[in-house]
C-alpha cells in the first residue's frame, strides 16, 4: 500500500499513452513496470516521478495524495537509462548535490555530508572515484553514481528507468544482481521499467505487464510466468519465441496437435521452444513427422527450425546440445516432435492448461 | 571509401592547381585588403597614426560603440537565453513560427531595420509624437542605436542555443529536480553549465556584430557627428572627408577588434565541441 495509482490517464496529443491505470504497489518491495515499447511503462514512471502530469486520476504515497505535488517536494530517487549525472562536476558532487541544495536550515554540515557521501560510494563500491568526473567512469560505475545520488537524499521511494538499457550484457547481468542486492539491504519501495522479461523475472517482486497503455497482469513472477493470464502475456514472457497455430478443441492429443486445422471450435494454442521434444523414431506414438529446416547452436542449447509435413507449417524447438548430438540429425533429415507442455486459450483470453 | 580512393589518386598537379587558387582568391580578397588597411593607417607615421586615434571625435565614438554593446550584449544574452530555453525545452503552439521569426533581424537588410524603428519611434508615428511629449527621445539618440543594434544582433544566441539545448535533453535538469533542486537552481548550477561554451560562443559573436554594425545604426542614429557616431559611422565620415589616414586609423581599430573576436571564437569552438 505504499504507492497507488487510481484512474490515471494520459494522452500525447491523440496517442493514448495511458488508459485508466488503477495499481497499488507493495511498501519495501521492488515492482518491476515490463512492457514493449509504447506500452506506458515509462510515462507511468514518471507520472509516478512527477515528471509528467496525468490528465486526470490521482497518485498517492502512503495514503497521501501527491498528484500536483511539484517533482522537488516529492522525494523521489530517480535513476536515468542514460545516468545523467552532472558532467561538471566530480563524482562526490555528484552524489552531494541534493543535499548541498538545501536551505541552510535543514542542510547538513559539511561534515555530516562528506559522510554520508563517502558511506553510500562505498556502498555502490566507488570511494576511490570520489574526485574523478562523469567521463571518466565506465557506464556500470556511472550507473551505480546515479544510484548513489538518488538515494543519498533519502528519497520515499526509488524509481528507475530502464536503468541498465544503455549496458552491455556483463554488466547488465552483475547490476541486476546489484540492485536486488542492495534492495535486500534497503528495503526501499522501488519501481524500475525495464522492456527485458528476463531482468523482471530475475530481479523483481511483483510484475506489472502492461500493453498499449493498459495493465495487463499484476503478479509475482513465478505467477506472470507459469499462469500468463492471456496471449499477449504468455508471449511476452517467452524465454525465446514462441509458436502457435490454430488447432481443434476437441482432439487433445498431441499427435492431433497439426492436422484438423480447418475443423471448428478453433483456438490458438501456445507452445514453448523448450516444450518440445525430438525423436527419430517416435516412441511414445505421439509424435508428430517433421523435417529439418535450419539449427542454430546457443551456448548450451540448440534452435531447431522444423516444417510439420501434414500441416507444412514452421516450428521452433529449443532442446538441450547433449540431446542434439544423441539425435546426430543433419539438414533435412526426418525428424519426430512432441509437444510436453502447451496452453490455449479461449475467446475470452483466459488461459488454460493443455492437457496432454 | 570509393571518394578518398578518388581523391588520392587525384594527379598532384591537380592537387597543386587546386590549392594555389584557392590561395590566391584569399590573398585577393581577404589578406590584401587587410594588409592595406594597416599600411594606409601607419603610411603617416606612427605620431599621425596615434594623434588619430587619440582625437576627441574617435575617442568619443569609441565610448559610443562600447555603451551600445554593453548594453545590447547582457539583454541579448538574458532574452536569447530565455527564448532558447522555452523553444528547446518546452512545445507549444507556434513554436516553428517563432524558431523562424528569430532569424528575422538576419533575413532583413539593416537599413530597413533601421527604418522600421525611425517609424515606429520617430515624430511620424502616433508613439513617436507620445514619446515626444513626453520628452523621451529615442530616434536619433543613443536609445535608438541601442535597439536597433539589439535587433540586429538578436538571434546569434538563440540559434547557438537551440541546437545545443536540444541535443542536451532534459535528463540533467529533471535529475536535479528529483534530487529537489528549485527551478532557478537547476537553471544556475546544471542548465548554465552545460551550455556556458555555446553561450559565450553566442555573446563573441554578439559583441562583433554589436561593434561593427553599420546599416542600422546610420539610419536610426541620424548620424549627428560627435554625438551619436558609433566607431564605424565615424569611419564612413573620416573617409568621405578623404581624411585616409585618419579613417584607416580607426579601421585598424575595429580589425584588431575582430581578430581578438575570431580567436576568442575558435577558442569557444574547441571547448564547445570538447564538452559535447
Amino acid at each position: 500500500m505504499s504507492i497507488t495509482i487510481e484512474n490515471v490517464h494520459k494522452k500525447f496529443g491523440s496517442f493514448d499513452a495511458l488508459k485508466n491505470i488503477n495499481l497499488t504497489l507493495e511498501k519495501g518491495a521492488l515492482t518491476a513496470l515490463l512492457g514493449p515499447s509504447g506500452s506506458g511503462k515509462t510515462t507511468l514512471l514518471r507520472i509516478i516521478a512527477g515528471l509528467e502530469e496525468p490528465d486526470g486520476g490521482s497518485v498517492h504515497f502512503f495514503g497521501e495524495n501527491i498528484t500536483r505535488q511539484p517533482i522537488n517536494q516529492r522525494k523521489v530517487g530517480f535513476v536515468f537509462q542514460h545516468y545523467a549525472l552532472f558532467k561538471h562536476m566530480t563524482i562526490f558532487d555528484n552524489v552531494a548535490f541534493g543535499l548541498n541544495i538545501r536551505p541552510r536550515a535543514t542542510r547538513p554540515t559539511k561534515e555530516i555530508i562528506k559522510e554520508k557521501v563517502f558511506k553510500l560510494l562505498s556502498m555502490v563500491q566507488l570511494e576511490s572515484m570520489a574526485k574523478r568526473y562523469p567521463s571518466e567512469l565506465s557506464g556500470g560505475q556511472k550507473q551505480r553514481v546515479a544510484l548513489a545520488r538518488a538515494l543519498a537524499v533519502e528519497p520515499r521511494v526509488l524509481l528507475l528507468d530502464e536503468p541498465f538499457g544503455a549496458l552491455d550484457a556483463k554488466v547488465r547481468q552483475e547490476l541486476r544482481r546489484w540492485l536486488r542486492y542492495l534492495h535486500d539491504e534497503t528495503h526501499l519501495t522501488s519501481v524500475f521499467v525495464t522492456h527485458d522479461q528476463e531482468e523482471a523475472l530475475e530481479v523483481a517482486d511483483q510484475i506489472v505487464i502492461l500493453n498499449q497503455g493498459a495493465v495487463e497482469q499484476v503478479g509475482s513472477p513465478e505467477e506472470v510466468y507459469d499462469h500468463p493470464i492471456n496471449p499477449f502475456v504468455y508471449g511476452f514472457m517467452g524465454h525465446v519465441n514462441l509458436y502457435h497455430g490454430r488447432r481443434h478443441l476437441e482432439e487433445t492429443r498431441a499427435s492431433d496437435v497439426t492436422s484438423a486445422s480447418n475443423h471448428a471450435g478453433q483456438t490458438q494454442l501456445f507452445v514453448r521452444p523448450h516444450d518440445i521434444e525430438l525423436s527419430r523414431d517416435n516412441p511414445s506414438g505421439k509424435g508428430v513427422a517433421a523435417q529439418v529446416i535450419s539449427y542454430k547452436a546457443l551456448g548450451n542449447r540448440v534452435r531447431v527450425g522444423l516444417n510439420a509435413y501434414q500441416s507444412n507449417e514452421t516450428i521452433e524447438a529449443n532442446i538441450e546440445k547433449k540431446s542434439w548430438r544423441a539425435l546426430n540429425l543433419e539438414l533435412n533429415d526426418n525428424v519426430y516432435f512432441t509437444i510436453l507442455d502447451a496452453k490455449y486459450y479461449n475467446d475470452e483470453n483466459t488461459w488454460s492448461d493443455y492437457v496432454i | 571509401m570509393m571518394q578518398k580512393t578518388s581523391f588520392a589518386n587525384e594527379s598532384l598537379w591537380v592537387k597543386r592547381a587546386g590549392i594555389l587558387i584557392t590561395l590566391g582568391f584569399l590573398a585577393v580578397f581577404i589578406v590584401l585588403p587587410l594588409y592595406t588597411i594597416f599600411s594606409e593607417a601607419f603610411r603617416s607615421g606612427v605620431a599621425v597614426y596615434k594623434k588619430a586615434v587619440t582625437s576627441p571625435e574617435v575617442l568619443s565614438s569609441i565610448r559610443l560603440t562600447l555603451t551600445v554593446a554593453l548594453v545590447c550584449v547582457p539583454i541579448n544574452t538574458i532574452f536569447g537565453t530565455l527564448l532558447a530555453w522555452s523553444i528547446a525545452k518546452y512545445s507549444f503552439r507556434g513554436k516553428k513560427a517563432l524558431t523562424t521569426l528569430i532569424e528575422l533581424p538576419f533575413a532583413v537588410s539593416p537599413v530597413i531595420a533601421g527604418l522600421m524603428f525611425v517609424l515606429l519611434f520617430g515624430a511620424h508615428g502616433g508613439l513617436g509624437r507620445w514619446l515626444q511629449s513626453m520628452d523621451i527621445k529615442i530616434v536619433f539618440a543613443l536609445p535608438g542605436i541601442i535597439l536597433a543594434t539589439t535587433f540586429v544582433t538578436f538571434p546569434f544566441i538563440a540559434r547557438t542555443l537551440i541546437p545545443l539545448m536540444e541535443s542536451l535533453g532534459n535528463d540533467d535538469e529533471e535529475a536535479a529536480l528529483t534530487l529537489g533542486a528549485s527551478g532557478l537552481q537547476t537553471f544556475f548550477k546544471i542548465t548554465l553549465s552545460n551550455i556556458k561554451w555555446g553561450l559565450l560562443y553566442g555573446i563573441i559573436l554578439t559583441n562583433a556584430r554589436a561593434i561593427g554594425e553599420y546599416g542600422a545604426v546610420a539610419v536610426v542614429s541620424g548620424l549627428i557627428r560627435g554625438e551619436t557616431t558609433t566607431l564605424p559611422l565615424t569611419i564612413g565620415f573620416l573617409f568621405d572627408e578623404y581624411a585616409f589616414s585618419a579613417a584607416f586609423a580607426a579601421a585598424s581599430l575595429l580589425t584588431l577588434l575582430a581578430f581578438v573576436t575570431l580567436i576568442l571564437k575558435s577558442a569557444m569552438e574547441r571547448r564547445l565541441k570538447a564538452s559535447d
